[in-house]
């Protein structure tokens, strides 16, 4: 029916996707390497603040508005694992911290999730990375990653 | 008119197909450069692919 | 095949209104480089802002200028294939509903009162004539295909047992999967959107619009991309001066895009909230059934060019890439195909890393993604529909190519400037650079807090590369209307290239008919969006007011006052 070097071809093409699905779950499992987590709605996490659950936990509710963040610096002492929680009082924004690997959409009505561990200290921005109206490009935040007890 | 007509073709291997062609008789090729630039193209794919899956994993 | 006045009249409008536009897409394609580089610093220049300029680009460039030519592609291949016209009235008034549509769409942009950018999301509001001009448009885009499939269906009753020509196949199956992902974005913009953008509705879901919109936003690039493909497998072969490696080979990948195009469209989401990761994942893996039928592309064209090659006399395993017509000005199709598909090369493999579940987080919205889009749809997508719109242009009007020597040079030009382009917006990416944002004015000024000179090498390549492009397309539009103002001095005929197959397999009625297909194409699209959309309603909160983009205070705060 169809050729014997298309065949291959199919055969290869399927083996290297299956690679790649492969590493994708592998990632997921051993480093709970993942794409943001989903949340219903609850206006409680609209709210911008940072809350400190222990010495090496924190959360911060992250509100996204034209065009500034809430908090628009937030401080992390080294070796925390911080979970974001991030929505919008407007339009879409971006909230991408590069080196990070945290990169969400920040919609009205809705809560956007992810949990980062900061190993290094830093100064670590957080960028809007969606075209948000007049003001966009001013729209960036800092995570300020440092030893405990030295602001 | 160029539309190939084949109803009645019979078609066995992929190499000893006689084909409604203006007659003439088909030269044997196996695409053997072809699956080479196709192997240098998965390559391609893996480096690409797996640049960005390390580069992933050291921000994690 | 001669062809009557009428036909040739509408064929022209459709081609060269979208070239003439053109003209301000590719303007403010270079205009962007130039604030980017910083180079501007400003939010405006001569008298069109940023986002003003970035939604003209994204609007003419990848929707008016690519549904117009599918539309008109698809009556030129209809036409000779079948060598019957398609119905004129039918056709014109397709045309007069796009052209309406577009001017209603242009106006409220050029007017600034549809800064939105191609993808319009909500609750950034824009004109209510920007959305009813898009709809326009697409609509307009539906009615060929209807009178397609009727021609087709009586060719069928007439030629039972002879395959139906790759080229009408996959002009059917394209049009099929842009009437199914548009019906999305038609109910997105006219339930969800219009009525809220007149102030009719207060509110709006912004992520049923966003999912909506995506549902479409996947299979618009299949929509670019398959005219050029069908112009990759039945006319670079011959044009090659070789064979078509398999006929079915084609006939499969079409198939294969008929069912994965649309129910992948949540891999543009997987940043998104409101959809679980599930979803995401499920999604993520039809994503890479749908590159399979690219990968089998790559491979058929490129044993079709061996073919050629080895024809021409060459020997060894790579010799007969070194063996082709690249710079033959009367065979100036060849060398726009082949440019295509060797940037193709990059575009389509970044394209998976994109739909690579957790690699997005890398790079989306970074400068990367317009890097990897230039080398898809401004790479094969674009390069196939100008050097087709002057193939179709001059044979169907009798008149020689202007400056054909010039003609053949543009889309290695081109290719040289996208290549350089792209490596300076993906290096950037990963730098974090992102897209959609004028960057002249903070991140590459240095009298800025947020000055960042790690951009400043990847934006500078940019500009560079995009400067090279701004020449290609303006030589272009030279080549174009200037053989436009030439004399008349052969017939006019259409007349497009038709390779042979080297294989050209027996007739499969499995891949020769719609129907089983259709149905399977319906079973995946409802298993993979059915959750998602269960999942939007499930988990999104309030709706949305609608928002200018120059004013942080909701639109229907300010008219209370």
């Amino acid at each position: 029916m169809i050729d014997k070097a298309e065949k291959r071809v199919l055969v290869i093409t399927g083996c290297l996707l299956s690679l790649f699905v492969f590493s994708i779950l592998y990632a997921k499992e051993k480093y709970q390497s993942d794409v943001p987590e989903c949340l219903p709605y609850d206006k409680a996490y609209a709210e911008p603040k940072v809350v400190k659950l222990d010495d090496e936990t924190y959360q911060v509710f992250a509100v996204a508005q034209m065009w500034s963040f809430e908090p628009s610096e937030i401080y992390i002492p080294v070796g925390s694992e911080v979970d974001f929680f991030v929505s919008s009082k407007d339009v879409v924004h971006g909230f991408n911290i590069a080196e990070k690997n945290v990169n969400m959409m920040a919609v009205y009505g809705n809560i956007n999730k992810t949990t980062v561990k900061f190993d290094k200290p830093g100064v670590y921005d957080i960028v809007c990375h969606e075209y948000c109206g007049t003001g966009h490009q001013n729209m960036k935040a800092q995570v300020i990653v440092n030893y405990p007890n030295r602001k | 008119m160029n539309i190939t007509e084949n109803s009645n073709a019979v078609t066995t291997t992929s190499r000893a197909t006689t084909l409604d062609n203006g007659g003439a008789k088909q030269d044997r090729f196996f695409p053997s450069g072809a699956i080479a630039f196709f192997v240098s193209l998965v390559i391609l794919c893996l480096a690409i692919w797996f640049g960005i899956y390390f580069l992933m994993l050291d921000r994690i | 095949m001669q062809i009557s006045k009428s036909f040739r009249r509408l064929i022209f409008l459709e081609l060269s209104i979208p070239l003439a536009l053109l003209t301000l897409g590719i303007y403010h394609g270079l205009l962007q480089t130039i604030y980017r580089a910083g180079v501007l610093q400003q939010p405006a220049f001569a008298k069109l802002d940023y986002y003003q300029g970035l939604t003209l680009h994204g609007v003419i460039n990848a929707i008016v200028l690519t549904t117009f030519f599918a539309v008109a592609f698809g009556h030129a291949t209809m036409a000779f294939y079948f060598k019957k016209e398609p119905n004129k009235k039918v056709a014109w008034f397709s045309f007069a509903l796009m052209t309406i549509g577009t001017v209603m769409a242009a106006w409220a942009m050029l007017a600034g009162k549809a800064s939105v950018l191609y993808t319009f999301y909500p609750p950034l509001k824009g004109h209510p004539l920007f959305y009813l001009g898009t709809a326009l448009l697409i609509v307009g885009s539906w009615i060929p295909l209807f009178n397609w499939a009727s021609m087709y269906v009586k060719w069928k009753r007439e030629n039972k047992t002879t395959k139906t020509p790759l080229a009408v196949l996959g002009t059917l199956i394209n049009f099929i999967i842009w009437f199914v992902c548009t019906l999305a974005v038609a109910y997105e913009v006219l339930v969800l959107l219009l009525p809220w953008a007149m102030g009719w509705t207060s509110t709006v879901n912004v992520t049923l619009a966003r999912t909506l919109f995506w549902f479409f936003g996947h299979a618009l690039v299949y929509f670019w991309l398959l005219p050029a493909y069908i112009m990759f497998y039945t006319m670079l072969p011959k044009l090659a001066g070789g064979k078509l490696y398999s006929d079915l080979a084609g006939r499969i990948a079409l198939f294969l895009f008929l069912l994965f195009s649309i129910p992948v469209g949540v891999h543009h989401q997987y940043s998104d909230p409101s959809i679980t990761q599930g979803v995401k994942f499920f999604q993520g893996m039809l994503t890479f059934g749908v590159a399979i039928p690219s990968f089998l592309t790559a491979f058929t064209l490129a044993a079709s060019l061996e073919y050629a090659g080895r024809r021409r006399g060459s020997k060894g395993l790579f010799g007969w890439m070194a063996k082709l017509p690249y710079f033959d000005s009367k065979n100036y199709l060849f060398s726009y195909f082949i440019c295509g598909l060797i940037l193709f090369i990059f575009g389509g493999l970044t394209g998976i890393v994109n739909s690579s579940y957790q690699l997005n987080s890398v790079v989306h919205n970074t400068a990367w993604l317009p890097g990897h889009f230039h080398m898809t749809v401004a790479g094969p997508v674009f390069l196939a529909i100008i050097g087709m719109s002057t193939y179709l242009y001059s044979t169907m009007s009798g008149k020689r190519i202007f400056l054909p020597g010039i003609n053949v040079i543009i889309p290695y030009l081109w290719m040289v400037g996208v290549l350089i382009f792209s490596t300076g917006l993906m290096w950037g990416g990963l730098l974090g650079e992102p897209r959609r944002t004028n960057l002249g004015i903070t991140y590459l000024n240095s009298a800025s807090e947020h000055f960042r000179p790690d951009w400043v090498p990847t934006t500078l390549l940019a500009l560079c590369g995009g400067i090279i492009m701004f020449v290609a397309g303006m030589l272009f539009l030279v080549v174009f209307f200037g053989t436009m103002f030439r004399k008349k001095t052969s017939s006019s005929i259409l007349e497009l290239p038709v390779s042979e197959a080297y294989h050209d397999e027996k007739r499969i009625p499995l891949f020769d008919k719609f129907k089983p297909w259709l149905v399977v194409m319906g079973i995946v699209l409802i298993i993979a969006y059915t959750p998602a959309f269960v999942n939007v309603k499930k988990n999104a909160g309030p709706g949305a007011p609608a928002f200018e983009p120059s004013n942080p205070v909701p639109i229907e705060n300010v008219s209370r006052k």
